[in-house]
């Protein structure tokens, strides 16, 4: 208990630290405001030439459907891209030394670190939605509140967890310099691509389908835009997992949410672990200076 | 009363001499702080395999402030990393206050502080002097009652009151190693360990630094490496010089002025001189070219060789400019000691 307190103290000084240099620069807040406001306007306006067509089961809102794509993608752009760049950061800075003789657990300090992304992308949710129904007519409904809330939980764990499978390979497979494979196979080619923030997935061929039912985004959306979009349906399968196992749809996106939360984030946490073991035998866990 | 490092353990703690014994008395606890014994450490670096430890065995009293000189690439801060426990020893043995080093690295963690060579690069630069030391407070569990006084008495001791509101790029190079160094004795940890801590500070916030550590030598066991021969001849208890990763050797400063310095030293500016040819006649500890054919050296001589010399040197038309008796140094032993291995 007392390990935990000082793990939420030490959270909490990184939280503090990060938001004095986020507020330091007070230009932040406008060019933050005016982002999701641009990027919103563009979904807009590509919601004029898409009419009122049908989103499937989705309902007929364009700018709903995808206010919730850009709201997981601000999630999975923390959650799944950030562990890496940060643990990057540490240890290019020389402060990868004094995190690890400090008493805090391995994890802390990334997650300290992050906090930065969590106040800069967290709140583009918000604001989002609030554009969204502001200015571009967007609508929403709140049919499945402990769906919804299961959702979040799993989407925020799961892409967390693939994020420190992301990082364990700065250690693990000595991907030192700017990027690595792993963020960018998952994030850039296959959750761009097949994840479903600006398309139903159903209207992409089968094999991409198959392909989009082993990442977390594809279940989360489903959920999320069933549960929140007016006109939705609760009922009627669209992902190739639902037609197999022919329960509700929001059960099967719940499930499967929280099957990858339980494989992604042990097998996360465990290989960043592994990766600082590795490091600290060969010597490489911080930089030489 | 020196001792040559082997590889048994029981000899190199009979080799703690009784005037470091004696400088420790007092304190709660005495013995080793620390022992390693036969440790080795294999790196990569760009894939060629380096021996960064090799066979290193020694010890270090509670107490005691134990420096590690050696040239560069010597293994000074792979050795103090492998200390902190930052890098596993390959093979061999060491404890740190009785935990072992690989086993016990966590509990290790509440035991020892670090300063690197470039800390600084580390600080947190949007933040203020007094916010970054308030920061790692936090990280190193000092409570907050504690740590704000804590943080304002070293900050004053160290001389940074005057900094305390300024940010990072706000300060000179000495003044950000400075908070580099407060930054690790904040936690005031058993033991410390300093890597080339007063490169870029002045003589007086060297001073002030060591001051501050000497204070608070019952409480606090330092291990630190340095490039300054006068910092260690004035602060060190005892001396490490390492070379590719070995120790050459292990004693206190004055058995290794008094052992291995036994020929009166000299200093000289030379011109019109070959310098090979002095070296076969004379101990030549440090040469200075200042040009081709002129040169400053410090040499050793048994005393009475010095009119030969000066016979010498006439005879091979040298420009003597000048010639003076030194005091031994510590920087002559070291010499002597990497020049000889």
């Amino acid at each position: 208990m007392n390990s935990m307190t000082n793990q939420l103290r030490a959270i909490w000084a990184f939280s503090k630290r990060e938001m004095i240099i986020w507020t330091s620069y007070r230009v932040n807040i406008w060019t933050w405001i005016i982002d999701v406001f641009i990027n919103t306007s563009i979904f807009f306006l590509i919601s004029l030439l898409v009419g009122h067509h049908t989103m499937g089961v989705y309902g007929t809102n364009y700018v709903s459907f995808v206010v919730i794509g850009l709201s997981i993608y601000y999630i999975s752009y923390t959650n799944l891209g950030d562990p890496f760049p940060r643990v990057a950061r540490i240890y290019w800075n020389g402060t990868m030394d004094l995190y690890m003789l400090s008493p805090l657990s391995y994890f802390t300090p990334i997650i300290g670190v992050m906090f930065r992304s969590v106040i800069d992308d967290y709140p583009r949710v918000g604001l989002a939605f609030l554009f969204g129904w502001l200015f571009f007519g967007a609508t929403f409904a709140f049919k499945a509140p402990i769906y919804v809330l299961l959702g979040v939980i799993f989407i925020g764990f799961s892409t967390f967890g693939i994020g420190m499978i992301s990082a364990s390979s700065f250690y693990l497979l000595n991907f030192k310099r700017g990027s690595e494979p792993i963020s960018f196979i998952l994030q850039d080619v296959i959750i761009a691509l097949v994840g479903g923030y600006y398309y139903p997935i159903n209207i992409l061929p089968m094999y991409l389908q198959i392909l989009a039912s082993f990442i977390p985004h594809t279940y989360a959306l489903d959920l999320f835009r069933r549960a929140l979009l007016p006109g939705a349906s609760l009922t009627k399968p669209v992902l190739p997992l639902q037609y197999v196992l022919k329960i509700s749809p929001l059960a099967v996106d719940t499930l499967a949410l929280g099957v990858m939360t339980f494989t992604f984030l042990p097998l996360g946490l465990y290989l960043y672990y592994a990766g600082i073991q590795k490091a600290r035998k060969e010597g490489t866990l911080t930089r030489w200076q | 009363m020196y001792a040559v490092v082997t590889n048994s353990l029981t000899k190199i703690y009979n080799t703690v001499p009784t005037s470091v014994k004696a400088k420790v008395r007092g304190m709660k606890e005495q013995g080793p702080g620390l022992w390693v014994k036969n440790a080795f450490k294999l790196t990569s670096r760009n894939t060629r395999r380096v021996v960064a430890v090799d066979a290193l065995s020694f010890s270090v009293e509670l107490g005691e402030i134990f420096a590690i000189v050696g040239p560069n690439g010597a293994g000074k801060t792979s050795l103090i990393k492998m200390l902190s426990g930052l890098l596993y020893p390959t093979s061999g043995n060491a404890k740190v206050l009785g935990f072992d080093l690989v086993k016990d690295h966590e509990k290790i963690k509440d035991k020892i502080a670090y300063v690197s060579t470039s800390g600084w690069m580390g600080l947190e630069w949007q933040l203020t002097v007094y916010e970054n030391l308030l920061f790692y407070a936090d990280l190193l569990r000092i409570p907050r009652r504690k740590a704000k006084p804590t943080i304002l008495q070293t900050m004053k001791e160290l001389g940074m009151n005057a900094y305390a509101h300024k940010t990072i790029p706000q300060l000179s190079a000495g003044m950000r190693q400075m908070l580099t160094i407060a930054r690790g004795i904040i936690a005031k940890r058993p033991i410390i360990y300093l890597d080339e801590p007063t490169t870029s500070l002045d003589p007086f916030a060297r001073k002030r630094m060591w001051e501050y550590l000497l204070k608070r030598r019952k409480e606090q066991t330092v291990i630190f490496s340095s490039h300054d021969p006068h910092e260690i001849e004035e602060y060190a208890d005892r001396i490490m010089i390492l070379k590719n990763g070995k120790a050459l050797i292990v004693s206190t400063p004055q058995v290794l002025l008094k052992e291995f310095i036994t020929e009166q030293i000299y200093q000289a500016e030379l011109s019109n001189v070959n310098l090979s040819d002095l070296k076969e006649r004379i101990n030549v500890i440090d040469a200075l070219s200042l040009s081709d054919k002129s040169v400053k050296i410090r040499f050793s001589l048994s005393s009475g060789n010095l009119n030969d010399l000066l016979t010498f040197l006439i005879s091979r038309h040298v420009v003597i400019h000048n010639i003076t008796k030194s005091d031994a140094q510590i920087s002559d032993v070291y010499t002597r000691f990497i020049n000889d291995e």
